[in-house]
């Protein structure tokens, strides 16, 4: 099946808010067992950026889909 | 229950239940005041997918979490920490309780501990029928086990080897079309139905469901519904019962608590009555609002442990979807 890589940049209210998120996010991407995709998490300034490396299509879309619901959670909740 | 101003010098803590389909926003005080206890009930219509129940609670944790400070009458500020399930569960539910769990306290500054779902199931049973120092019989759709504490732990006398007494209830249920969850249904029928033999299979101190399961959903195919629901019901406590008897003898206890949501079942609780009468000993049931998961669990044993001198940095919150009740060193006891 064919390969997939994503980059997100997700720019948030301000760098509080940015701080926030990622630091209550980036325990969940490093511990996340996947066989099938990579994912990179950061923080610049006000944005958070997710990266994902995936072996097809469905681990592509499943990462993303982990990664965007914590991602807004702690954006609602932080906010 | 509700809403009041917050004491000096009080020490209140938001739990964060999310290990299954249930999801529970408690605030529990020091002093062991329930102050609010929300838990919002996925809709199930078969079995739980993980990734389902996590959006569900991602949905719905930030409308909970403002609803259960409403209802108590408080704002983050007057919180001392935050709990929340780190396991054992299922991982996508635990991730989204642990995410909510870090931005609130990091948002608000304020000290944050993930603390063991099972272990939260003993100490909320203990503190609200008063059980001293009981044997643990924790029935739910996901665990089956019988604890006792002994030097500094809650030690595991006897457990499923399979699946949990819940789940093989509630698997024979939606086989049947009987709904979910299958335990009422189930309980409903029984009290018509007469026994029929079923395997009981009780390993050394373990117990095993899905054999039993099996042949309650071959039996289903000629016989009444109410007889195997009826024979279901008997085989399977009557197994329950025996390893929670001989662990009560083996560990020397006077009292037995009954924990999860299995335990609302009135045959269980009459079962286990027998067996405490005859050993002289006392069965406690706590209220249904926390036999079942919920939040006020979380936050209680978030309590007695952050009390206890146990800390978490933040790294130190990962997620452990296997975390067995005995690995959890009671510092508060």
């Amino acid at each position: 099946m064919l390969a997939g890589r994503a980059r997100l940049l997700l720019e948030l209210e301000d760098e509080r808010l940015a701080e926030v998120v990622f630091a209550a996010v980036v325990p969940e991407v490093e511990s996340s067992p996947s066989d099938r995709a990579t994912v990179r998490f950061m923080r610049e300034g006000s944005r958070v950026i997710v990266e994902v490396d995936a072996e097809d299509g469905s681990a592509l879309r499943a990462s993303l889909s982990s990664v965007m619901r914590w991602v807004k959670l702690a954006r609602e909740l932080g906010g | 229950m509700g809403s009041r101003a917050k004491q000096d010098a009080e020490f209140l803590c938001m739990g964060i239940e999310g290990t299954a389909e249930k999801l529970g926003v408690g605030i529990v005080s020091d002093s062991g005041e329930i102050l609010v206890n929300r838990v919002k009930h996925m809709k199930l219509a078969e079995g739980i997918h993980p990734s389902e129940a996590a959006q569900h609670h991602a949905a719905h944790l930030p409308s909970l979490v403002r609803q259960a400070l409403e209802e108590a009458g408080l704002e983050m500020r007057e919180l001392s920490l935050i709990a929340f399930s780190r396991g054992p569960g299922l991982g996508p539910c635990l991730r989204v309780a642990a995410v909510a769990a870090r931005t609130l306290a990091l948002k608000h500054r304020l000290p944050l501990l993930g603390v063991n779902h099972c272990v939260a199931h003993i100490e909320i049973g203990r503190l609200t029928t008063g059980a001293e120092d009981p044997l643990t019989v924790y029935v739910s759709g996901g665990n089956t086990q019988v604890t006792a504490f002994a030097k500094g732990r809650y030690r595991v006398f006897g457990e499923t080897i399979d699946i949990a007494l819940g789940n093989c209830i509630d698997q024979f249920a939606r086989e049947l079309g009987l709904g979910m969850p299958g335990g009422p249904a189930v309980e409903k029928l029984a009290k018509k139905g007469s026994y029929l033999p079923l395997p009981y299979v009780v390993k050394g101190m373990d117990l095993s469901y899905s054999g039993l399961l099996t042949a309650a959903l071959r039996l289903a195919e000629k016989e009444s519904l109410a007889d195997v629901c009826f024979s279901l019901q008997e085989t399977a406590f009557a197994m329950l019962v025996e390893v929670a008897e001989r662990a009560l003898v083996q560990a020397e206890k006077r009292e037995v608590l009954l924990a999860g949501g299995v335990g609302v079942n009135v045959r269980l609780q009459e079962m286990l009555g027998e067996m405490c009468s005859e050993q002289g000993a006392e069965l406690l049931v706590p209220p249904a609002e926390v036999l079942g998961d919920n939040g006020a669990m979380i936050a209680w044993l978030g309590v007695l442990s952050y009390l206890a001198g146990a800390r978490q940095r933040l790294e130190e919150t990962q997620v452990r979807q296997r975390w067995r009740t005995d690995e959890v060193d009671v510092l508060w006891r």
